[in-house]
């Protein structure tokens, strides 16, 4: 390989003990050499490494380590537990309303629900929501 | 976790250790960000792209199996995202004739049709003349003087599979390039420099 070809590796301390040395002896040799050597030197010594913007960093952390679970278990619970609970009410608050005096239970789809019943279930529900999602 | 290696690094990682992705954040990302700062010339683009890539690293390198190459994946990964970035956004729109060609030319291509100056903080220690004069090399030389901060040119030639020699050659042609365009627009700067 042309020994000029080989100057960076020279400068940027790439080069075994040996070939360093058979590059020495070139270089006292080679002006042209001599004279690309502090180009070379003055390319290495300016450093373009910069830091990225922290947001940036920011912005990997959140979307990888720090990122939240697409189910959130304890929230996903509340919120089935508070569903049961209001389903539970809604029924019961129904069917008491609605037990003809021989004591069975009226089939639920006969029931005539009024707007007071529904109303009423509407608000269970809402104070259901505060209590368990809050 | 500073101490650890990147070979440890995945290895932990692979454990489910976030603090060994952290650490492979902070220990990369300024190398890589200026990397893509030198192909992109833009701090916004390479900011969105380091965001893409890390995030995209995140999800592969569990399947990743090279982890004592892992800085070099890392570089390849961002180069293959900055290629996507180009290609989905249409203000960039590669022409057909260049996409099957080697990414280089597209890296030329990109370079070349972004004409803002490169940002970098004036106080990182490299005189704005020096900064002016690299902004005149091809894409490629400059992807190479600044891959040549974090990697060795044994490494860069397995990263772009091509032979040390043909690096060299690049690498020594824009050398002869920066020192034409330094003696001839900034003489004082050239002599400072150089001489
Ligand atoms: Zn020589």
């Amino acid at each position: 390989m042309n020994m000029c070809n080989n100057l960076p590796l020279y400068i940027y301390n790439e080069m075994s003990e040996k070939e360093k040395e058979l590059f020495e002896n070139h270089l006292a040799g080679c002006v042209q050499c001599r004279e690309n050597l502090k180009t070379c030197a003055a390319v290495k010594n300016a450093s373009h490494i910069q830091s990225a913007p922290l947001n940036a960093i920011e912005n990997i952390f959140d979307k990888t380590v720090r990122k939240q679970p697409f189910f959130n278990f304890s929230k996903t619970w509340k919120l089935g537990f508070a569903a049961a609970a209001c389903l539970m009410i809604a029924v019961f608050s129904v069917i008491s309303d609605h037990t003809d005096y021989s004591g069975a239970y009226t089939s639920y789809d006969k029931v005539p629900v009024s707007y007071e019943d529904i109303s009423n279930i509407d608000s269970e529900l809402d104070e259901f929501e505060r209590i368990f999602l809050a | 976790m500073k101490q650890l290696n990147d070979s440890e690094l995945v290895s932990l990682f692979k454990t489910g250790s976030n603090e060994a992705f952290e650490e492979i954040v902070m220990r990369y990302q300024a190398d890589v960000y200026s990397y893509l700062l030198s192909i992109t010339k833009s701090a916004e683009i390479s900011s969105d792209i380091l965001q893409d890539s890390f995030i995209r690293a995140f999800k592969k390198l569990k399947d990743y199996n090279d982890e004592n190459k892992l800085k070099n994946w890392l570089f390849t990964l961002s180069r293959n995202m900055t290629m996507d970035y180009y290609r989905k956004n249409n203000k960039y729109l590669i022409p057909l004739e260049t996409q099957d060609e080697d990414e280089a030319s597209v890296i030329d291509y990109l370079s070349d049709n972004t004409p803002q100056p490169i940002e970098m903080a004036i106080s990182n220690g490299i005189s704005e003349s020096v900064k002016k004069a690299l902004e005149e090399l091809s894409g490629e030389e400059r992807e190479l003087i600044y891959l040549k901060d974090s990697m060795t040119f044994k490494e860069i030639a397995e990263m772009q599979n091509k032979p040390i020699g043909t690096l060299l050659s690049k690498f020594n042609r824009a050398l002869a390039k920066l020192k034409k365009i330094l003696s001839e627009t900034e003489p004082e700067v050239y002599n400072e420099y150089v001489q």
